[in-house]
């Protein structure tokens, strides 16, 4: 079997198992796979932005939450069609992500990092404050419907996510691919050599920032459904963090490993947790050994996994 | 509002604003020297929080406390430096980022473990356990007054280091040209160890000495964390004097707008915006400021 | 095409550039040469667009650039080429191509056509690579290509842009004999006709290549002209071996 076939055979398998979970599964499991599904969704934008963008942003966590907001909000407006909660909550998003995009990219390198996760609990705070102007510790938000059809079914719930995840791994990949896709890629590569051709790469990198900012806030608000509650804990840095990991789990610079990482880091919660209250001390461990134990680096120990020839 | 209420804030901002700055300094070392971004880094000053609480319910000597937390948190990053963190210098920032997040998130837990999920309770000392009359009818809490002192006092010894020594001069040197200074015969390893230990016990003397004001539990020092990374994207990483100045003027900035506030906004949401108040200082210094390329990484 | 006037460059009290002036025509190569430390560097770096200057102005074909950013600049016509190889080493070769090629053809905010399916890049990429010789190898990576090829490969890039002003910064750095001489014989052939300026220690790669040249040293121009009037002159030998070898 040649790589491409092998490597096209597993995509083909992991999809069918993703389709046919509510079927096998009971309802605790598919809403775990609903659950991971949402934070793959969370994550697609963030592979975008530091797997093929190289801006690594440990604030994501502030556009899920805003994505997530943004439904509750409408939601107390009586507004419950996720038909107009979603992209509403990927346009609020995306638009505060244009705005710390812009502050944040004035800085390059380590700076950026900490500058998103600065502005990230930044608007943690300002969530605590709109949700205590509320009177409570949270924001209650409806299950929400498409088009009349009642989303509080778990099933139902999951194929609408289950479409949303495959539809945005696409739009991804036709990004990716794209002429801005590949500048963005020219840039993470060289940028002192694309600018030489021409590319504002400020600009071209703030775009790249608010296209993710934009997807996570779509996950945020499915969120928001699924819990039928929001609270600041959507905007938690260890949470941008968590983002981070799934995307480093699942093979950075593929436009499948959001949701791969998704799913191994929400099984890996669950059976964790089920032996030991200290599973973060497990789950950082875990983390430390990853890193540790590839001698260049995550990103090359991914690469090789996914076959890039230069790795 | 008084003038006297306004003084003693004012007090309060600067005190926060030295324990800021010893967090902000052992960051701004190792991002300066060893381009070296470290998640783990408030792991240290709740380490320094968590030794002193229990030597000195041990001990009954609060001084005795504090130097032995500081030692024994020195002796934790010195470890940590040793086994893990040395074969980080010379990765990405992603790769420290990942890996200091997942040491971070093990600290958390591991004080659960070991010390339990209650906040730990220490007295002030009572030989600093009363009030002081800076101003005529005005009282201040002796002890703030003393962790102040000792905080500038830090300030000043790591200035003098820096500035003065031939370790300092070495540590400049190493920032700006680590190939030259090993040419020069110094061992780097050893260099950014001795960086890394300083940072790290500053931490830890902060976090002792800070003990007594807070509660002592899992997770203290994240938030302070993040706050001495708006510390060095403020102050910089090129002159102790900057990142003193940028940490007295947050904690100045930060407590003023939890006073303030809360006045303007009422108590429900005020608090939460005071909170955001020296985010909105960052913007704004970003924004002003020309844009910056940090130092260079390898992917 | 570049009219630089009385261009200086202060860094705090280290003055690079000494109130420099040049001015090259359409389609003449002009050379910069001059001792370490003489400011080329620096100048070169004015002119991209890396840097403003201090004081003085830059013009490319008639437009007063001093302000603009390198980015700017090379919209305008501006293409070069490093002392250091500068590609995108995780492409191919026939991509890194394309990649310029892309870049002078409106912006880049396109979002759903796959980039390598659009034949215009990829026909314009292909084109320069024969020229310069890579024709057989524009599906390789970029990064694994040698040293030479990956000045050919440079070359391509600038070409393809179609510039108005080419800058060329040491091109035969690292390179021996035969293979500067292979690099001199591409520039004269798919060079032809543009407007260059070229930086060189190799004095040979000058005289065979320059139309002008400029010397440079202390910061300051200190000769200006044809090769052979430079060649016969003492300011060469003065800049680069000192006031003493000029007397002998």
């Amino acid at each position: 079997m040649t790589r491409s076939l092998a490597s096209k055979t597993a995509v083909g398998l992991f999809l069918l198992a993703l389709a046919i979970v509510p079927l096998i599964g009971n309802s605790y499991q598919t809403r775990l796979a609903t659950v991971a599904l949402v934070y793959g969704i969370g994550a697609i934008g963030l592979n975008l932005l530091v797997g093929y963008g190289g801006m690594i942003s440990f604030g994501h966590a502030a556009f899920f939450g805003i994505g997530g907001y943004t439904a509750a909000m409408l939601g107390l407006a009586g507004l419950s069609s996720v038909v107009v909660t979603v992209p509403c909550a990927l346009f609020a998003s995306g638009i505060a992500a244009l705005g710390i995009g812009a502050l944040s990219l004035r800085m390059t390198g380590a700076y950026f990092i900490m500058i998103t996760l600065a502005f990230a609990q930044m608007l943690f705070y300002g969530s605590v404050a709109i949700t205590k102007f509320g009177g409570d510790e949270g924001v209650a938000t409806p299950r929400g419907h498409l088009l009349g059809l009642d989303l509080h079914n778990g099933t139902a719930f999951y194929y609408l996510v289950f479409a949303v995840a495959l539809s945005t791994v696409y739009l991804s990949h036709r990004i990716v691919a794209s002429r801005f896709g590949r500048v963005l890629r020219a840039i993470n590569d060289n940028e002192h050599r694309a600018i030489s051709f021409g590319y504002n790469a400020y600009v071209y990198k703030l775009v790249a920032f608010a296209i993710a900012g934009g997807i996570a806030g779509l996950g945020g608000s499915l969120m928001a459904h699924l819990n039928e509650y929001v609270a600041p804990s959507l905007f938690h840095w260890v949470l941008s963090g968590e983002f981070l990991v799934l995307v480093i789990l699942g093979g950075m610079g593929t436009v499948l490993g959001p949701l791969l990482g998704a799913i191994l880091f929400v099984l890996l919660q669950e059976i964790l947790s089920a032996y030991t209250t200290y599973w973060m001390l497990i789950l950082g461990l875990i983390l430390l050994t990853i890193v540790m134990s590839s001698s260049k680096g995550v990103i090359l120990l991914l690469k090789r996994a996914t076959g890039d020839s230069r790795a | 509002m008084t003038v006297e209420l306004f003084l003693e804030q004012l007090v309060n901002g600067i005190q926060l604003g030295t324990m800021l700055f010893l967090m902000s300094a052992g960051l701004t070392l190792t991002f300066g020297v060893m381009n070296f971004l470290n998640l783990a880094h408030g792991s240290f000053y709740m380490l320094g929080a968590f030794f002193a609480a229990i030597m000195a319910a041990w001990t009954g000597n609060f001084l005795f406390a504090v130097i032995l937390a500081i030692i024994c948190t020195l002796l934790v990053g010195g470890l940590l430096d040793l086994v893990i963190l040395r074969r980080l210098y010379s990765r990405s920032h992603l790769d420290q980022v990942l890996a200091t997040f997942g040491l971070l998130l093990a600290f958390n837990d591991l004080v659960i473990l070991v010390w339990g999920r209650e906040p730990l309770f220490v007295a002030i000392p009572p030989l600093l356990s009363g009030a002081i009359e800076i101003l005529p009818g005005n009282s201040y809490p002796l002890y703030r007054l003393v962790i102040t002192a000792a905080g500038l006092m830090t300030a000043l010894l790591i200035w003098l280091l820096i500035a003065r020594t031939r370790l300092g001069m070495l540590i400049r040197a190493g920032a700006s040209n680590r190939e030259m200074v090993s040419a020069l015969g110094v061992n780097i390893a050893i260099l950014f160890s001795v960086v890394f230990g300083l940072g790290a016990a500053a931490a830890g003397f902060a976090g002792a000495m800070i003990g007594p004001l807070v509660a002592v539990q899992t997770g203290m020092g994240d938030e302070i964390l993040i706050i001495a990374f708006v510390v060095v994207v403020v102050g910089g990483i090129s002159s102790v004097q900057g990142t003193l100045a940028a940490s007295l003027a947050i904690g100045i900035v930060d407590t003023m707008g939890r006073f303030l506030l809360p006045k303007v906004f009422g108590f429900t949401v005020g608090p939460a915006l005071a909170s955001m108040a020296i985010y909105v200082l960052m913007a704004v210094v970003l924004l002003t400021r020309p844009r910056v390329s940090a130092p260079a990484r390898a992917h | 095409m570049l009219e630089v006037r009385n261009v200086s460059k202060r860094f705090g009290g280290l003055v690079a550039n000494d109130d420099i002036s040049l001015s090259v025509p359409p389609g003449e190569v002009h050379a910069i040469i001059g001792p370490n430390g003489a400011g080329k560097t620096t100048l070169i770096s004015q002119i991209a667009g890396e840097f403003a200057p201090t004081s003085g102005t830059i013009a490319i074909d008639g437009i007063d650039v001093t302000r603009l950013r390198a980015h700017q600049r090379a919209k305008l016509g501006l293409a070069r080429c490093f002392q250091i190889t500068s590609i995108f080493p995780s492409f191919s070769a026939v991509e890194n191509v394309a990649i310029a090629a892309q870049a002078k053809r409106g912006h880049s905010f396109r979002f759903w056509r796959p980039a390598n399916s659009i034949s215009e890049f990829n026909q314009a990429a292909e084109d320069a690579l024969h020229q310069v010789g890579l024709g057989d190898i524009e599906m390789r990576n970029a990064g694994s290509l040698s040293h030479g090829e990956h000045r050919q490969l440079e070359i391509a890039m600038a070409l393809v842009t179609r510039p108005k002003l080419l800058l060329l910064d040491e091109p035969t750095a690292g390179m021996g004999r035969e293979e500067s001489r292979a690099l001199v014989r591409l520039l004269k052939d798919v060079g032809a006709g543009q407007t260059i300026i070229l930086i060189e220690h190799d004095i040979d790669v000058v005289f065979a290549l320059s139309d002008q040249i400029t010397v440079l040293a202390k910061g300051r121009v200190v000769a200006s002209g044809v090769p052979e009037a430079i060649r016969a002159s003492p300011a060469i030998r003065e800049a680069y071996l000192g006031e003493d070898a000029a007397q002998t």
